[in-house]
């Protein structure tokens, strides 16, 4: 019998077998194929605005993302330098063989008891309302369980599309898992069904790169995982370059024959990631649109081709690429396709990622809504720690908006009624300056000790830092010299400040303050490249920062005023009918998801706490 | 985002229009220390015995007294509430009771929501459980009466002009917004110096749809118009024609009005409060210059000033009144050749009147209700709420510190959080929300993705 057994070998899927064992759970991952855990699918990159935060995150609750990243990537690259730290946000082309190689090889070195089945899940079963055991495709018998974490991804009733054609599969050459979306209708679930796509990889022999703008790795070192010191591969460029109007002559000449065009895909797909050919029918007025070349790896013999995600016939797809710059010989390795698959619309779920429906059962990655392989791997985490922190009887782990871009996610799946893939977006996130890729640790620190999920020597080293960080605030607080000492001093030199006062201009640097001042200022304090970065934010964004922390305070009681699922909301007169069907059919955990969901009035809420009181004699503060 | 249940509210408890006295009160954590702070001695009211009268003296920032008021305070739990609870007796009239309130919100408190006093109280056990169904009742019943209430406000093209001006903002954090989020996309973003302009319009706009709001609360409650100006320059007599008949004492000797004197007036359906003032010079004369401070916090307050000049010598208004209220240069004494010779030479008057014989007295009221309704439609029925004039004050504030951040050439996170803080003040007159407005908005406008 296993505390806990994923199904579903993808981003989510390794993070939640990981979690879980790291909790302590008995733990089992059951997967299609072995050797082909944590895939890439799409693009051959991690992080991104927002994405490269989550990673951050990851790294801090313990993940192997963060790791198996940086174990991986051939080129590093921080966004958004010039735009403030909170939106800095780290992204790496990785080798994508290379990625599933390392996650391998940190499961086999750190998770040695992880079991790793290889069969196919073709049910969940239940007893009385609760998970007891997965039946496979391979074995006689179930496999018991205290409880399931699904991350199936495209999997369930997968279709790809690549013109006209279509066939049933999760990934390109992969089978699609049928069984299982029946299983889920049976135990009452309704399913969603939803579209994603990839563009073509190229056969890099065939391109003229040196016609293309080459964007090479920066000089600056920094790192996704906590752990990483050194840059564990060589750095490779990535090509940019422009479709133009011949090629979207192509486009237009043949839109018919896309499924997204002519009627054969009914779903959805993510608005943020348009195929090359809604980009071209939705902005006409638009000559050329950006794409990159990205490798696939090194030595690998293809290049995928990002910005130009397409399911139009194969001819097409070569047709107007060959029009493009560099690519007049080009042969695709793969064509681009899109796939539609099953999903499980998020409401049904708690904040632990369990559903409300099958006590055991958690969800996470694609079959939850989601879209993109850093929200899928925060999700596995989450559930992955959940469910064994469940089976242990342990306090659960809840992260909050306020505290990270896993806390916005989870908030979000919960509360939105998501009508496509959902992405994170830093504009998502409310608390966005509090929510850095610099402060992970800080932030999730004492949860991710908490739940089991890191050891106490890190946490240790955390909270010296952090104290670290606050020694050198209060010190730049309490010193105090004239201004001419620290810069010009504007009309009044003489004028005596306090040093964290001159620093929110931007010319006084803490470096500068150090090179200035010397020991008076340094005395009994060290100043790493990690705290000197805190300090400088904290003390510069003093007070946009406490805006946010007080607006958090003020909020906080409504997480804490919980809603039993059975509450009936029909009993309760004074609803709009809106904020009723809403209520009714999202099951808010908290008076704070309440009060998120789009419909419900501030006076709905306030008729809902005079309720909560009413059947729960006082329990509901 | 809703309002907490945790924190501390205050509210006008007494029905609107103008009776004897009125009463503000303030519940919550923090109410006493709030309450106390709006008094000219916090220590004191703090040491206050509960359920006791108490008078006390209310002040505005700059220690102006608002009013004198009786105090009562309850501790917690004992309390209508369950909560502190402070409530101060005012003297009536919409201005004081709004002043009050506006002062207890500035310290900290939040508006109250409908219903919000009788919520705590059950919420705090105050009331038994078989009155919950009569407290979802009343919450619902204010509810009804306040939205019906926000579509008054809102007729006459006055919601269009707030959604329009919703709508501008929206588009403004999404570019920004945009930029933040979407890197890679080439995408032709708007320049430092379009975006500052795109903000500062608004900001303009805002400004104006603030003076319309404002005229609909002239209408109700009634315009503040002070006469100011040096000493003897005619003031208690242009009072008295205006009032039509010996109201303020008048004299030859200059300084005669050492304390303010008000008169209500209904000048073609427009409430005025008219306000007489002691003349503003130095003075070493310790009544006359207690007069002084109270003339200048009075002009602060008021709607309009008219800043009366005579000869010989005319004096300048004060320079702490340019960011104040509009102010109407009238040179008096019209009448005699001085001062027909003063209004030649001078520039920028308004008006040249005397208050002896009446010349020009009736333009000068036009001149001041055209001044105050400017902008004004009289088609539009405007009803105020002061919630909804705090909150546009709020998002016009936040856009003035965006145009700060924007000048200095902060990061754009911070924009963003300007622009946020500005559209989410603006989207609870409206109550919409914006959170995934913005996602939506970027998505059907901007080529993003890759």
């Amino acid at each position: 019998m296993y505390d806990v057994v994923i199904i579903g070998g993808g981003h989510a899927g390794v993070e939640a077998a990981a979690a879980a064992v790291r909790v302590g759970a008995h733990t089992a991952l059951l997967t299609l194929q072995k050797n082909a855990l944590a895939r890439l699918s799409c693009n051959p990159a991690m992080g991104g605005t927002a994405k490269g935060q989550l990673i951050k995150e990851i790294d801090a609750l313990g993940g192997l993302m963060g790791r198996a990243t940086d174990l991986s990537a051939i080129q590093y690259r921080m966004l958004n330098r010039s735009k403030g730290p909170a939106v800095w946000s780290p992204r790496a082309q990785v080798d994508r063989d290379g990625y599933t190689d390392a996650i391998e090889r940190l499961i086999a070195a750190r998770y040695p008891e992880l079991d790793i089945l290889e069969d196919e899940a073709v049910a969940i079963l239940t007893r009385d309302g609760r998970v007891t055991a997965v039946q496979t495709a391979g074995r006689s018998t179930p496999v018991l369980t205290r409880s399931v974490i699904l991350c199936s991804g495209t999997f369930l009733r997968g279709l790809i599309h690549v013109g006209e054609r279509q066939h049933q599969a999760g990934r390109y050459h992969e089978n699609a898992s049928n069984a299982l979306s029946d299983s889920l209708k049976h135990m009452g679930f309704p399913l969603l069904r939803f579209k994603t796509g990839t563009p073509p990889r190229v056969v890099k022999s065939t391109i003229d790169l040196e016609r293309l703008e080459r964007q090479d790795s920066e000089a600056d070192l920094w790192f996704f995982s906590h752990e990483t010191t050194r840059r564990h591969r060589e750095q490779h460029p990535c090509w940019r370059l422009h479709t133009n109007e011949k090629a979207h002559g192509f486009i237009r000449a043949r839109i018919d024959e896309s499924p997204m065009y002519n009627g054969t895909i009914q779903s959805v797909g993510p608005r943020y990631c348009p195929s090359i050919e809604d980009k071209v029918m939705r902005f006409p007025d638009r000559p050329a649109h950006p794409l990159i070349f990205e490798p696939e790896g090194v030595g690998h013999p293809w290049l995928y081709l990002n910005g130009f995600s397409s399911s139009m016939p194969v001819e097409v797809q070569l047709q107007a690429l060959r029009s493009l710059p560099g690519c007049g010989e080009a042969e695709i390795g793969r064509p681009g396709y899109a796939v539609e698959y099953d999903v499980v619309p998020p409401r049904e779920l708690r904040r632990t990622l369990e559903t409300k429906r099958i006590g055991g059962l958690y969800l996470a990655g694609q079959i939850a809504g989601t879209s993109g392989y850093e929200e899928a791997g925060i999700q596995g985490l989450i559930a992955g720690a959940n469910a064994a922190l469940q089976v242990l009887k342990r306090e659960p782990l809840h992260l909050d908006r306020s505290e990270s871009y896993g806390g916005v996610l989870v908030d979000d799946l919960v509360t939105l009624d998501i009508d496509e893939p959902y992405r994170m977006f830093t504009s998502r996130a409310e608390y966005r300056l509090l929510l850095r890729q610099d402060n992970a640790e800080a932030r999730l620190g004492e949860k991710a000790f908490s739940a089991g999920l890191i050891s106490s020597e890190r946490y240790e080293a955390i909270r010296r830092r952090s104290d670290r960080v606050q020694r050198w605030i209060d010190r730049l607080k309490t010193v105090r010299v004239p201004r001419r000492e620290v810069y010009d001093g504007g009309k009044d030199p003489a004028r005596v400040e306090s040093l964290d006062h001159m620093m929110k201009r931007p010319e006084v640097t803490l470096q500068r303050l150090v090179d200035l001042l010397g020991s008076d200022l340094t005395e009994g304090l060290s100043l790493e490249p990690a705290v000197r970065k805190a300090v400088e934010i904290e003390v510069t964004y003093e007070g946009y920062l406490e805006r946010q922390r007080r607006e958090i305070e003020r909020v906080k009681g409504q997480e804490k005023r919980r809603i039993p699922l059975e509450f009936d909301y029909d009993s309760v007169p004074g609803f709009s009918a809106e904020a009723r069907e809403k209520l009714k059919r999202h099951k808010p955990e908290s008076f704070g998801q309440a009060s998120r969901l789009a419909g419900v009035t501030p006076s709905d809420l306030a008729i809902l706490l005079v309720f909560l009181k009413k059947t729960s004699g006082g329990a509901a503060a | 985002m809703i309002d907490s249940v945790e924190d501390t509210i205050a509210a006008v408890a007494t029905p609107e229009g103008n009776s004897a006295l009125g009463v503000v009160r303030v519940t919550g954590p923090r109410a006493i220390d709030i309450a106390g702070r709006a008094t000219d001695n916090p220590h004191r009211f703090c040491s206050f015995n509960a359920r006791e009268a108490n008078l006390v003296r209310l002040v505005d920032e700059q220690g102006h007294v608002l009013d004198q008021a009786v105090a009562l305070l309850w501790r917690a739990p004992a309390s209508y509430t369950g909560e502190d609870l402070v409530e101060f007796s005012c003297h009536g009239g919409r201005a004081v009771l709004r002043s009050v309130y506006d002062r207890l919100v500035d310290l900290g408190a939040r508006p109250a929501g409908p219903g919000e006093f009788t919520q705590r109280a059950f919420l705090n056990g105050k009331m038994s459980l078989d009155e919950a169904e009569a407290v979802a009742a009343l919450i619902e019943a204010r509810t009804t009466t306040a939205v019906r209430a926000a579509a008054r406000m809102m007729q006459g093209g006055m919601r269009a002009r707030v959604e329009e001006l919703q709508q501008r903002l929206l588009d403004l954090l999404a570019r920004v917004e945009l930029s933040l989020d979407f890197v890679e996309e080439e995408l032709e973003l708007e320049t430092a110096e379009v975006t500052i302009n795109r903000t500062r319009s608004l900001h303009d706009d805002l400004t104006q749809l603030r003076q319309q709001f404002k005229a609909g609360r002239l209408l109700r409650e009634g315009a503040r118009i002070v006469i100011a100006g040096a000493p003897n320059a005619g003031k208690s007599t242009l009072l008295n024609r205006l009032a039509g008949h010996e109201r303020a004492l008048v004299s030859e000797t200059p300084g005669t009005t050492r304390d303010y004197l008000d008169v209500v007036l209904d000048w073609n359906g427009l409430p005025v409060h008219l306000y007489d003032t002691a003349g503003l010079r130095e003075s070493a004369d310790m009544i006359e210059r207690a007069g002084t401070d109270r003339t200048n916090a009075l002009m602060k307050e008021a709607d309009l000033v008219i800043w009366l000049v005579a000869p010989p010598e005319p004096s300048l208004p004060p320079s702490s009144l340019s960011a104040g209220p509009p102010l109407l240069r009238v040179v008096n004494k019209y009448d005699l050749s001085p001062g027909q010779e003063l209004a030649d030479r001078l520039e920028d008057v308004d008006l040249a009147i005397s208050a002896t014989t009446g010349e020009g007295v009736e333009s000068l009221q036009h001149l001041v209700s055209d001044r105050l309704l400017e902008g004004y439609n009289p088609d539009s029925v405007i009803l105020w709420e002061s919630r909804h004039d705090r909150l546009l004050s709020d998002t016009s504030a936040a856009l003035e510190r965006a145009i700060t951040v924007l000048e200095t050439g902060s990061a754009l996170e911070l924009i963003a959080v300007e622009l946020r803080t500005a559209l989410d003040t603006l989207g609870q007159i409206t109550g919409r929300s914006h959170s995934e407005e913005l996602l939506h908005h970027i998505f059907a406008n901007f080529c993003i993705g890759k």
